[in-house]
Protein backbone atom coordinates (compact mmCIF):
# COMPACT_ATOMS: atom_id res chain seq x y z
CA UNK A 1 0.00 0.00 0.00
CA UNK A 2 1.46 2.76 -1.60
CA UNK A 3 1.36 6.30 1.14
CA UNK A 4 1.30 9.74 0.04
CA UNK A 5 1.50 10.94 4.04
CA UNK A 6 3.60 8.82 6.34
CA UNK A 7 5.30 9.88 9.28
CA UNK A 8 7.37 8.11 11.99
CA UNK A 9 7.69 9.17 15.38
CA UNK A 10 6.47 12.42 14.92
CA UNK A 11 6.09 15.01 18.21
CA UNK A 12 5.55 18.10 19.03
CA UNK A 13 5.85 19.96 22.22
CA UNK A 14 5.46 23.20 23.66
CA UNK A 15 7.72 23.87 26.56
CA UNK A 16 6.87 20.60 28.67
CA UNK A 17 3.45 19.99 27.15
CA UNK A 18 3.75 17.16 24.25
CA UNK A 19 0.44 18.03 22.19
CA UNK A 20 1.41 14.99 19.47
CA UNK A 21 3.54 12.38 20.91
CA UNK A 22 5.56 9.65 18.78
CA UNK A 23 3.09 9.80 15.77
CA UNK A 24 2.90 6.64 13.34
CA UNK A 25 0.45 8.13 10.37
CA UNK A 26 -0.26 6.33 7.15
CA UNK A 27 -2.66 8.22 4.79
CA UNK A 28 -2.62 5.60 1.76
CA UNK A 29 -2.36 7.48 -1.84
CA UNK A 30 -5.76 7.72 -3.49
CA UNK A 31 -7.96 7.71 -0.70
CA UNK A 32 -9.96 9.55 2.29
CA UNK A 33 -8.27 9.51 5.47
CA UNK A 34 -10.58 10.28 8.71
CA UNK A 35 -8.34 11.93 11.42
CA UNK A 36 -10.65 11.13 14.35
CA UNK A 37 -10.36 12.68 17.81
CA UNK A 38 -11.58 14.76 20.74
CA UNK A 39 -10.82 18.44 20.58
CA UNK A 40 -7.41 19.27 21.62
CA UNK A 41 -6.17 15.83 20.48
CA UNK A 42 -3.41 17.10 18.27
CA UNK A 43 -5.28 16.92 15.33
CA UNK A 44 -4.52 20.75 13.78
CA UNK A 45 -0.98 20.38 14.89
CA UNK A 46 -0.35 17.33 13.31
CA UNK A 47 -1.77 18.57 9.98
CA UNK A 48 0.04 21.90 10.37
CA UNK A 49 3.39 19.82 10.40
CA UNK A 50 2.61 18.41 7.29
CA UNK A 51 2.87 21.50 5.51
CA UNK A 52 5.37 23.00 6.85
CA UNK A 53 3.68 25.28 9.81
CA UNK A 54 5.24 24.07 12.69
CA UNK A 55 8.08 22.02 13.21
CA UNK A 56 8.42 18.88 14.48
CA UNK A 57 10.20 18.73 18.16
CA UNK A 58 10.63 14.67 16.84
CA UNK A 59 10.41 12.48 14.05
CA UNK A 60 10.04 13.10 10.89
CA UNK A 61 7.27 13.46 8.10
CA UNK A 62 7.12 12.57 4.36
CA UNK A 63 4.43 13.78 2.10
CA UNK A 64 3.94 12.68 -1.67
CA UNK A 65 7.21 11.45 -1.03
CA UNK A 66 9.47 14.05 0.00
CA UNK A 67 10.70 14.57 3.39
CA UNK A 68 9.09 17.87 5.15
CA UNK A 69 11.90 19.78 5.95
CA UNK A 70 12.00 23.52 5.58
CA UNK A 71 13.64 23.55 2.08
CA UNK A 72 11.18 21.17 0.51
CA UNK A 73 8.19 23.35 2.15
CA UNK A 74 7.54 24.86 -1.18
CA UNK A 75 8.09 22.00 -3.45
CA UNK A 76 5.13 19.94 -1.14
CA UNK A 77 3.10 22.84 -0.86
CA UNK A 78 2.67 23.03 -4.63
CA UNK A 79 0.98 19.75 -4.46
CA UNK A 80 -0.76 19.95 -1.29
CA UNK A 81 -4.25 21.96 -0.52
CA UNK A 82 -5.05 22.72 2.87
CA UNK A 83 -8.31 24.23 4.88
CA UNK A 84 -6.77 24.24 8.10
CA UNK A 85 -8.31 25.83 11.89
CA UNK A 86 -10.62 28.40 10.21
CA UNK A 87 -10.85 29.44 6.39
CA UNK A 88 -8.46 32.33 5.35
CA UNK A 89 -10.06 35.10 3.47
CA UNK A 90 -9.45 39.01 3.49
CA UNK A 91 -12.85 40.64 4.30
CA UNK A 92 -12.59 43.65 2.74
CA UNK A 93 -12.29 41.90 -0.65
CA UNK A 94 -14.67 39.54 -2.75
CA UNK A 95 -14.69 35.93 -2.93
CA UNK A 96 -13.46 36.04 -6.05
CA UNK A 97 -10.46 38.81 -5.25
CA UNK A 98 -9.68 36.27 -2.02
CA UNK A 99 -9.65 33.68 -4.49
CA UNK A 100 -7.07 35.63 -7.00
CA UNK A 101 -4.82 36.11 -4.02
CA UNK A 102 -4.66 31.65 -4.17
CA UNK A 103 -4.57 31.99 -7.85
CA UNK A 104 -1.66 34.34 -7.76
CA UNK A 105 0.52 32.68 -5.21
CA UNK A 106 -0.15 29.22 -6.76
CA UNK A 107 0.18 30.32 -10.51
CA UNK A 108 -2.92 28.93 -11.72
CA UNK A 109 -5.01 30.20 -14.82
CA UNK A 110 -7.69 32.38 -14.57
CA UNK A 111 -9.94 29.36 -14.98
CA UNK A 112 -9.12 28.06 -11.59
CA UNK A 113 -11.00 30.29 -9.70
CA UNK A 114 -14.65 30.22 -11.74
CA UNK A 115 -14.36 25.86 -11.11
CA UNK A 116 -13.42 26.35 -7.70
CA UNK A 117 -16.60 28.89 -6.83
CA UNK A 118 -18.67 26.55 -9.08
CA UNK A 119 -17.55 23.71 -6.83
CA UNK A 120 -18.38 24.61 -3.63
CA UNK A 121 -21.15 26.54 -4.88
CA UNK A 122 -19.98 30.36 -4.36
CA UNK A 123 -20.59 31.27 -7.82
CA UNK A 124 -23.10 33.82 -7.84
CA UNK A 125 -21.91 35.90 -4.48
CA UNK A 126 -20.68 38.49 -7.24
CA UNK A 127 -19.41 41.90 -5.63
CA UNK A 128 -20.39 40.68 -2.02
CA UNK A 129 -17.45 41.43 0.13
CA UNK A 130 -16.68 38.43 2.65
CA UNK A 131 -17.39 40.01 5.84
CA UNK A 132 -21.07 39.66 4.86
CA UNK A 133 -20.51 36.09 4.45
CA UNK A 134 -21.85 33.76 6.99
CA UNK A 135 -19.23 31.16 8.85
CA UNK A 136 -20.89 28.45 5.97
CA UNK A 137 -20.19 30.72 3.15
CA UNK A 138 -16.48 31.45 4.31
CA UNK A 139 -16.10 27.46 4.93
CA UNK A 140 -17.03 27.22 1.62
CA UNK A 141 -14.59 29.75 0.12
CA UNK A 142 -11.69 28.17 2.35
CA UNK A 143 -12.62 24.85 0.50
CA UNK A 144 -12.56 26.37 -2.72
CA UNK A 145 -9.15 27.45 -1.62
CA UNK A 146 -7.70 24.21 -0.97
CA UNK A 147 -8.97 22.69 -4.26
CA UNK A 148 -7.68 25.40 -6.27
CA UNK A 149 -5.03 23.89 -8.69
CA UNK A 150 -6.10 20.08 -8.15
CA UNK A 151 -3.54 19.21 -5.68
CA UNK A 152 -2.88 15.67 -5.15
CA UNK A 153 -3.39 15.45 -1.73
CA UNK A 154 -5.89 17.70 0.75
CA UNK A 155 -5.83 18.49 4.27
CA UNK A 156 -9.10 19.38 6.01
CA UNK A 157 -9.61 20.35 9.07
CA UNK A 158 -12.93 20.34 10.64
CA UNK A 159 -14.26 21.31 7.02
CA UNK A 160 -17.90 21.14 8.00
CA UNK A 161 -17.64 23.42 10.28
CA UNK A 162 -20.38 25.93 10.42
CA UNK A 163 -22.07 24.38 7.70
CA UNK A 164 -25.71 23.80 7.83
CA UNK A 165 -27.20 20.05 7.00
CA UNK A 166 -27.89 20.30 3.59
CA UNK A 167 -24.44 21.96 3.11
CA UNK A 168 -22.49 19.22 5.13
CA UNK A 169 -23.95 16.53 3.02
CA UNK A 170 -22.91 18.28 -0.21
CA UNK A 171 -19.04 18.77 1.03
CA UNK A 172 -19.14 15.13 2.61
CA UNK A 173 -20.23 14.01 -0.88
CA UNK A 174 -17.73 16.42 -2.40
CA UNK A 175 -14.69 14.77 -0.07
CA UNK A 176 -15.64 11.20 -1.01
CA UNK A 177 -15.83 11.57 -4.97
CA UNK A 178 -12.28 13.84 -4.85
CA UNK A 179 -9.62 10.33 -4.95
CA UNK A 180 -12.02 8.98 -7.91
CA UNK A 181 -12.85 12.11 -10.03
CA UNK A 182 -9.39 14.07 -9.54
CA UNK A 183 -7.36 10.49 -8.12
CA UNK A 184 -6.49 13.23 -5.00
CA UNK A 185 -5.95 11.93 -1.55
CA UNK A 186 -7.63 13.52 1.52
CA UNK A 187 -6.80 13.85 5.03
CA UNK A 188 -9.99 14.71 6.63
CA UNK A 189 -10.28 15.39 10.44
CA UNK A 190 -13.31 15.79 12.91
CA UNK A 191 -14.29 15.42 16.10
CA UNK A 192 -17.41 13.59 15.05
CA UNK A 193 -17.14 9.98 14.92
CA UNK A 194 -19.94 9.64 12.51
CA UNK A 195 -19.01 12.35 10.26
CA UNK A 196 -15.54 10.03 9.46
CA UNK A 197 -17.63 7.30 9.52
CA UNK A 198 -19.60 8.67 6.10
CA UNK A 199 -16.63 10.13 4.14
CA UNK A 200 -13.71 7.61 4.68
CA UNK A 201 -12.49 4.48 4.01
CA UNK A 202 -8.71 4.63 6.36
CA UNK A 203 -9.30 6.41 9.66
CA UNK A 204 -6.73 7.07 12.63
CA UNK A 205 -8.03 7.60 15.68
CA UNK A 206 -5.72 10.19 17.91
CA UNK A 207 -6.34 10.76 21.78
CA UNK A 208 -3.62 13.07 24.00
CA UNK A 209 -1.13 13.18 20.93
CA UNK A 210 -1.22 9.25 20.58
CA UNK A 211 -2.12 7.22 17.80
CA UNK A 212 -4.67 5.12 19.56
CA UNK A 213 -6.01 3.07 16.78
CA UNK A 214 -5.37 3.10 12.22
CA UNK A 215 -6.49 1.10 9.80
CA UNK A 216 -9.33 0.58 7.31
CA UNK A 217 -12.71 1.88 8.64
CA UNK A 218 -14.55 -1.51 7.22
CA UNK A 219 -11.99 -3.40 9.87
CA UNK A 220 -13.76 -1.77 12.49
CA UNK A 221 -17.12 -2.34 11.35
CA UNK A 222 -16.08 -6.09 10.80
CA UNK A 223 -15.58 -6.50 14.63
CA UNK A 224 -19.31 -4.81 15.30
CA UNK A 225 -20.95 -7.74 17.44
CA UNK A 226 -24.70 -8.65 16.19
CA UNK A 227 -27.40 -9.81 17.70
CA UNK A 228 -31.58 -9.78 18.20
CA UNK A 229 -33.39 -8.20 20.35
CA UNK A 230 -36.95 -9.30 20.70
CA UNK A 231 -40.44 -8.52 22.75
CA UNK A 232 -42.53 -11.28 23.75
CA UNK A 233 -45.85 -11.92 25.59
CA UNK A 234 -43.31 -13.62 28.51
CA UNK A 235 -39.99 -12.58 28.21
CA UNK A 236 -38.74 -14.20 31.46
CA UNK A 237 -39.84 -17.67 29.84
CA UNK A 238 -38.64 -16.71 26.08
CA UNK A 239 -35.10 -15.76 28.22
CA UNK A 240 -35.00 -19.50 29.87
CA UNK A 241 -36.02 -21.15 26.77
CA UNK A 242 -33.41 -19.23 24.53
CA UNK A 243 -30.77 -18.97 27.02
CA UNK A 244 -30.75 -15.56 26.84
CA UNK A 245 -29.94 -12.46 28.74
CA UNK A 246 -32.69 -9.69 29.41
CA UNK A 247 -30.91 -6.43 29.06
CA UNK A 248 -31.47 -3.14 30.93
CA UNK A 249 -34.39 -1.77 28.81
CA UNK A 250 -36.15 -5.17 29.26
CA UNK A 251 -35.38 -6.91 25.69
CA UNK A 252 -34.28 -10.55 25.55
CA UNK A 253 -30.91 -10.48 23.81
CA UNK A 254 -30.12 -13.74 21.58
CA UNK A 255 -26.86 -13.80 19.72
CA UNK A 256 -27.13 -13.10 16.03
CA UNK A 257 -28.58 -15.96 14.01
CA UNK A 258 -28.98 -17.22 10.49
CA UNK A 259 -32.07 -17.03 9.12
CA UNK A 260 -33.10 -20.66 9.27
CA UNK A 261 -32.06 -20.28 12.66
CA UNK A 262 -34.41 -17.23 13.43
CA UNK A 263 -37.30 -19.34 11.46
CA UNK A 264 -36.80 -22.37 14.28
CA UNK A 265 -36.69 -20.23 16.80
CA UNK A 266 -40.05 -17.61 16.08
CA UNK A 267 -41.21 -21.31 15.68
CA UNK A 268 -40.64 -22.86 19.28
CA UNK A 269 -41.77 -19.75 20.93
CA UNK A 270 -45.25 -19.96 19.22
CA UNK A 271 -45.09 -23.90 19.94
CA UNK A 272 -44.23 -22.97 23.66
CA UNK A 273 -47.11 -20.56 23.35
CA UNK A 274 -45.18 -17.28 23.92
CA UNK A 275 -46.27 -14.52 21.19
CA UNK A 276 -42.97 -12.20 19.77
CA UNK A 277 -44.35 -8.78 19.89
CA UNK A 278 -41.06 -7.17 18.35
CA UNK A 279 -37.99 -8.68 16.79
CA UNK A 280 -34.79 -6.30 15.92
CA UNK A 281 -31.68 -7.07 14.38
CA UNK A 282 -29.19 -5.17 16.35
CA UNK A 283 -25.53 -4.33 16.23
CA UNK A 284 -22.79 -2.95 18.08
CA UNK A 285 -22.04 0.79 18.04
CA UNK A 286 -19.20 2.15 16.28
CA UNK A 287 -17.70 4.45 19.09
CA UNK A 288 -18.15 1.10 21.54
CA UNK A 289 -16.10 -0.58 19.21
CA UNK A 290 -13.40 2.34 19.09
CA UNK A 291 -13.80 2.22 22.67
CA UNK A 292 -13.45 -1.47 22.79
CA UNK A 293 -10.10 -1.45 20.89
CA UNK A 294 -8.56 1.58 22.40
CA UNK A 295 -9.50 0.51 25.94
CA UNK A 296 -11.02 3.59 28.12
CA UNK A 297 -8.26 6.08 26.64
CA UNK A 298 -10.78 8.03 24.16
CA UNK A 299 -13.82 9.84 24.25
CA UNK A 300 -14.97 11.03 21.05
CA UNK B 1 1.17 31.15 -14.96
CA UNK B 2 4.31 31.54 -12.85
CA UNK B 3 3.38 32.35 -9.11
CA UNK B 4 3.47 35.49 -7.97
CA UNK B 5 3.55 36.91 -4.36
CA UNK B 6 3.40 40.29 -5.73
CA UNK B 7 0.60 39.92 -7.09
CA UNK B 8 -1.41 38.53 -4.60
CA UNK B 9 -0.21 41.60 -2.65
CA UNK B 10 -1.65 43.83 -4.96
CA UNK B 11 -4.16 42.26 -4.87
CA UNK B 12 -5.32 42.68 -1.25
CA UNK B 13 -5.54 46.88 -1.94
CA UNK B 14 -8.37 46.95 -2.98
CA UNK B 15 -11.07 48.53 -1.00
CA UNK B 16 -7.79 48.90 1.42
CA UNK B 17 -9.50 50.99 4.30
CA UNK B 18 -5.72 51.92 4.76
CA UNK B 19 -5.75 54.35 1.48
CA UNK B 20 -7.66 56.45 3.92
CA UNK B 21 -4.52 57.86 5.98
CA UNK B 22 -2.88 58.38 2.82
CA UNK B 23 -5.07 61.11 1.83
CA UNK B 24 -5.60 62.77 5.33
CA UNK B 25 -2.25 62.25 6.78
CA UNK B 26 -0.15 64.65 3.84
CA UNK B 27 -3.69 66.87 4.01
CA UNK B 28 -2.59 67.78 7.41
CA UNK B 29 0.66 67.86 7.28
CA UNK B 30 0.26 70.21 4.52
CA UNK B 31 -1.98 72.15 6.07
CA UNK B 32 0.24 72.68 9.49
CA UNK B 33 2.94 73.66 7.66
CA UNK B 34 1.03 76.26 5.00
CA UNK B 35 0.02 77.35 8.15
CA UNK B 36 3.09 77.64 9.88
CA UNK B 37 4.60 79.25 6.61
CA UNK B 38 1.41 82.07 6.45
CA UNK B 39 2.60 83.04 10.10
CA UNK B 40 6.24 83.41 9.89
CA UNK B 41 6.27 85.45 6.68
CA UNK B 42 8.51 88.16 8.31
CA UNK B 43 11.28 85.30 8.49
CA UNK B 44 10.51 82.84 5.70
CA UNK B 45 11.88 84.67 2.65
CA UNK B 46 13.07 81.92 0.52
CA UNK B 47 9.47 81.32 -1.21
CA UNK B 48 8.91 77.78 -2.47
CA UNK B 49 11.99 76.48 -0.15
CA UNK B 50 10.58 78.03 3.01
CA UNK B 51 6.92 76.17 2.13
CA UNK B 52 8.85 72.98 1.44
CA UNK B 53 10.99 73.40 4.91
CA UNK B 54 7.35 74.04 6.52
CA UNK B 55 5.61 71.68 4.74
CA UNK B 56 8.51 68.67 5.85
CA UNK B 57 9.95 68.99 8.87
CA UNK B 58 6.99 67.60 10.73
CA UNK B 59 5.95 65.45 8.21
CA UNK B 60 9.54 63.42 7.63
CA UNK B 61 9.60 63.38 11.17
CA UNK B 62 6.38 62.30 12.28
CA UNK B 63 3.54 61.62 10.03
CA UNK B 64 5.53 59.94 6.69
CA UNK B 65 6.79 57.86 9.74
CA UNK B 66 3.69 57.24 11.27
CA UNK B 67 2.13 56.59 7.80
CA UNK B 68 4.70 53.64 7.07
CA UNK B 69 4.47 52.23 10.68
CA UNK B 70 0.54 52.42 9.94
CA UNK B 71 1.12 51.24 6.49
CA UNK B 72 3.36 48.09 7.51
CA UNK B 73 1.06 47.38 10.17
CA UNK B 74 -1.90 47.02 8.04
CA UNK B 75 -0.07 44.46 5.54
CA UNK B 76 1.10 42.33 8.56
CA UNK B 77 -2.39 42.60 10.31
CA UNK B 78 -3.64 41.35 7.35
CA UNK B 79 -2.44 37.96 7.63
CA UNK B 80 -2.31 38.38 11.54
CA UNK B 81 -5.56 37.66 11.21
CA UNK B 82 -7.54 34.28 11.81
CA UNK B 83 -5.95 31.87 9.97
CA UNK B 84 -4.22 34.18 7.28
CA UNK B 85 -0.95 33.21 7.64
CA UNK B 86 -1.89 29.03 7.46
CA UNK B 87 -2.52 29.61 3.77
CA UNK B 88 0.28 32.04 2.96
CA UNK B 89 2.95 29.90 4.62
CA UNK B 90 0.89 26.59 2.94
CA UNK B 91 1.46 28.33 -0.10
CA UNK B 92 4.30 27.27 -2.33
CA UNK B 93 5.91 30.56 -1.89
CA UNK B 94 8.77 31.12 0.17
CA UNK B 95 8.88 33.45 2.95
CA UNK B 96 11.22 35.71 1.58
CA UNK B 97 9.38 36.43 -1.35
CA UNK B 98 6.70 36.94 0.66
CA UNK B 99 8.22 39.29 2.96
CA UNK B 100 9.59 40.74 -0.19
CA UNK B 101 6.28 41.12 -1.68
CA UNK B 102 5.00 43.32 1.48
CA UNK B 103 8.44 44.85 0.69
CA UNK B 104 7.80 46.63 -2.59
CA UNK B 105 4.22 46.85 -1.88
CA UNK B 106 5.68 49.27 1.59
CA UNK B 107 7.65 50.99 -0.47
CA UNK B 108 4.96 51.65 -3.20
CA UNK B 109 2.44 53.45 -0.81
CA UNK B 110 5.47 55.27 0.82
CA UNK B 111 5.33 56.27 -2.77
CA UNK B 112 2.10 57.25 -3.14
CA UNK B 113 2.88 59.39 -0.20
CA UNK B 114 5.14 61.39 -1.41
CA UNK B 115 3.40 61.89 -4.24
CA UNK B 116 0.87 63.63 -2.36
CA UNK B 117 3.27 65.57 -0.05
CA UNK B 118 4.66 66.83 -3.67
CA UNK B 119 1.03 67.71 -5.03
CA UNK B 120 -0.08 68.82 -1.92
CA UNK B 121 3.26 70.92 -1.74
CA UNK B 122 2.57 72.72 -5.27
CA UNK B 123 -1.15 73.33 -4.78
CA UNK B 124 -0.41 75.08 -1.26
CA UNK B 125 2.24 77.13 -2.87
CA UNK B 126 0.14 78.14 -5.67
CA UNK B 127 -2.80 79.04 -3.38
CA UNK B 128 -0.69 81.33 -1.03
CA UNK B 129 0.26 82.60 -4.02
CA UNK B 130 3.85 81.67 -4.43
CA UNK B 131 5.23 82.74 -8.04
CA UNK B 132 6.08 80.05 -10.37
CA UNK B 133 6.53 76.86 -10.03
CA UNK B 134 8.92 74.64 -7.88
CA UNK B 135 12.50 73.87 -8.88
CA UNK B 136 13.25 70.17 -9.92
CA UNK B 137 15.38 69.17 -7.15
CA UNK B 138 12.14 68.88 -5.26
CA UNK B 139 11.19 66.19 -7.35
CA UNK B 140 14.65 64.77 -6.66
CA UNK B 141 14.10 64.86 -2.64
CA UNK B 142 11.19 62.99 -3.05
CA UNK B 143 12.50 60.53 -5.56
CA UNK B 144 15.13 60.04 -2.87
CA UNK B 145 13.25 59.98 0.06
CA UNK B 146 11.11 57.03 -1.99
CA UNK B 147 14.54 55.56 -2.40
CA UNK B 148 16.11 55.98 1.53
CA UNK B 149 12.37 55.50 2.90
CA UNK B 150 12.62 51.34 1.89
CA UNK B 151 15.01 50.91 5.18
CA UNK B 152 11.97 52.35 7.07
CA UNK B 153 9.53 50.04 5.66
CA UNK B 154 11.47 46.83 5.92
CA UNK B 155 12.29 47.66 9.59
CA UNK B 156 8.31 48.38 10.13
CA UNK B 157 7.75 45.19 8.13
CA UNK B 158 9.90 43.68 10.76
CA UNK B 159 8.24 45.69 13.94
CA UNK B 160 4.79 44.74 12.74
CA UNK B 161 5.50 41.22 11.40
CA UNK B 162 6.81 40.34 15.35
CA UNK B 163 4.20 42.90 17.54
CA UNK B 164 0.91 41.82 16.37
CA UNK B 165 -0.84 44.69 17.95
CA UNK B 166 -1.70 47.47 15.07
CA UNK B 167 -0.90 50.64 17.33
CA UNK B 168 2.77 49.97 18.90
CA UNK B 169 4.17 49.41 15.68
CA UNK B 170 3.20 52.81 14.17
CA UNK B 171 4.60 54.04 17.91
CA UNK B 172 7.60 52.72 17.40
CA UNK B 173 8.08 54.19 13.53
CA UNK B 174 6.99 57.85 15.32
CA UNK B 175 10.22 56.91 18.24
CA UNK B 176 11.86 56.30 15.01
CA UNK B 177 11.52 59.34 12.64
CA UNK B 178 12.25 61.68 16.04
CA UNK B 179 15.37 59.44 17.13
CA UNK B 180 16.18 60.13 13.13
CA UNK B 181 15.94 63.91 13.38
CA UNK B 182 17.87 64.22 16.27
CA UNK B 183 20.40 61.78 14.88
CA UNK B 184 20.86 63.78 11.49
CA UNK B 185 20.59 66.68 13.37
CA UNK B 186 23.90 65.72 14.88
CA UNK B 187 25.66 64.30 12.22
CA UNK B 188 24.72 60.67 12.75
CA UNK B 189 22.11 59.95 10.24
CA UNK B 190 23.21 57.12 8.66
CA UNK B 191 22.90 55.26 12.15
CA UNK B 192 19.32 55.06 12.19
CA UNK B 193 17.43 54.09 9.40
CA UNK B 194 14.30 56.27 10.24
CA UNK B 195 16.83 59.05 9.78
CA UNK B 196 17.10 58.31 5.83
CA UNK B 197 13.97 60.03 4.93
CA UNK B 198 14.56 63.22 6.98
CA UNK B 199 17.78 63.85 5.30
CA UNK B 200 16.76 62.85 1.76
CA UNK B 201 14.20 65.36 1.92
CA UNK B 202 16.34 68.23 2.79
CA UNK B 203 13.37 69.11 5.58
CA UNK B 204 15.47 71.10 7.85
CA UNK B 205 17.35 72.78 5.23
CA UNK B 206 20.50 71.60 6.42
CA UNK B 207 21.44 70.86 3.11
CA UNK B 208 20.97 67.87 0.60
CA UNK B 209 22.04 64.92 -0.08
CA UNK B 210 24.85 65.98 -2.87
CA UNK B 211 26.54 63.56 -5.41
CA UNK B 212 29.63 62.95 -3.29
CA UNK B 213 26.98 61.56 -0.44
CA UNK B 214 24.79 59.54 -2.70
CA UNK B 215 27.04 55.95 -2.09
CA UNK B 216 26.82 56.15 1.79
CA UNK B 217 23.01 56.98 1.69
CA UNK B 218 22.51 53.97 -1.06
CA UNK B 219 24.51 51.95 1.19
CA UNK B 220 23.12 52.54 4.09
CA UNK B 221 19.49 52.01 2.63
CA UNK B 222 20.49 48.62 1.08
CA UNK B 223 22.23 47.45 4.58
CA UNK B 224 19.35 48.61 7.06
CA UNK B 225 16.78 46.99 4.42
CA UNK B 226 18.40 43.75 3.83
CA UNK B 227 19.24 43.29 7.73
CA UNK B 228 15.77 43.90 8.18
CA UNK B 229 14.09 41.64 5.77
CA UNK B 230 17.09 39.26 6.69
CA UNK B 231 15.79 39.33 10.31
CA UNK B 232 11.98 38.81 8.80
CA UNK B 233 12.41 36.05 6.91
CA UNK B 234 14.57 34.45 9.86
CA UNK B 235 11.74 34.99 12.04
CA UNK B 236 9.14 33.47 9.11
CA UNK B 237 10.96 30.37 8.20
CA UNK B 238 12.29 29.34 11.66
CA UNK B 239 9.44 30.05 14.22
CA UNK B 240 6.01 28.18 14.23
CA UNK B 241 3.09 29.48 12.35
CA UNK B 242 0.83 31.32 14.88
CA UNK B 243 -2.82 31.89 14.15
CA UNK B 244 -4.83 34.54 15.94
Amino acid sequence: MEACVATRGLSKAYGKSEVVSGLNLCVPAGSVYGFLGPNGAGKTTTMKMLVGLVRPSNGSATVLGKQVTPRNRVLINARVGSLIESPSCYPHLTARENLEIVRSLRGLSKSAIDEALATVRLERTGTKLVRAFSLGMKQRLGLAAALMGKPDLLLLDEPTNGLDPAGIQEIRELIRELPVERGCAVLVSSHLLSEIDQMSEYVGIISHGKMAWQGPIRELHAQARRWLALRTTDDTRAAQLLEAAIDADGWVQVGALGDDDAARMSLMLMREGIGIIRLEERREELEDIFLKLTGTGVSL
Amino acid sequence: MHASALRAELVKLHRAPIWVAFIVVPLVAAAIGTFNYQNNLEILKLGWFDLWTQHTLFESMFFLQALVGASCSWLMRLEHRGANWNQLMASPVSAARVLAAKLAVGWLMLGVALAATGALFIACGKLIGLSGLPGPEYAQWLALAWVGGVASVACQLFVSLVIRNFAAPVGVAVIGGITGFFAYAYDSGYLCPYALIVMALNSNGHGAIGAGQMVPFLATTAAFTLLALGAAVLVLSRRDIRTS
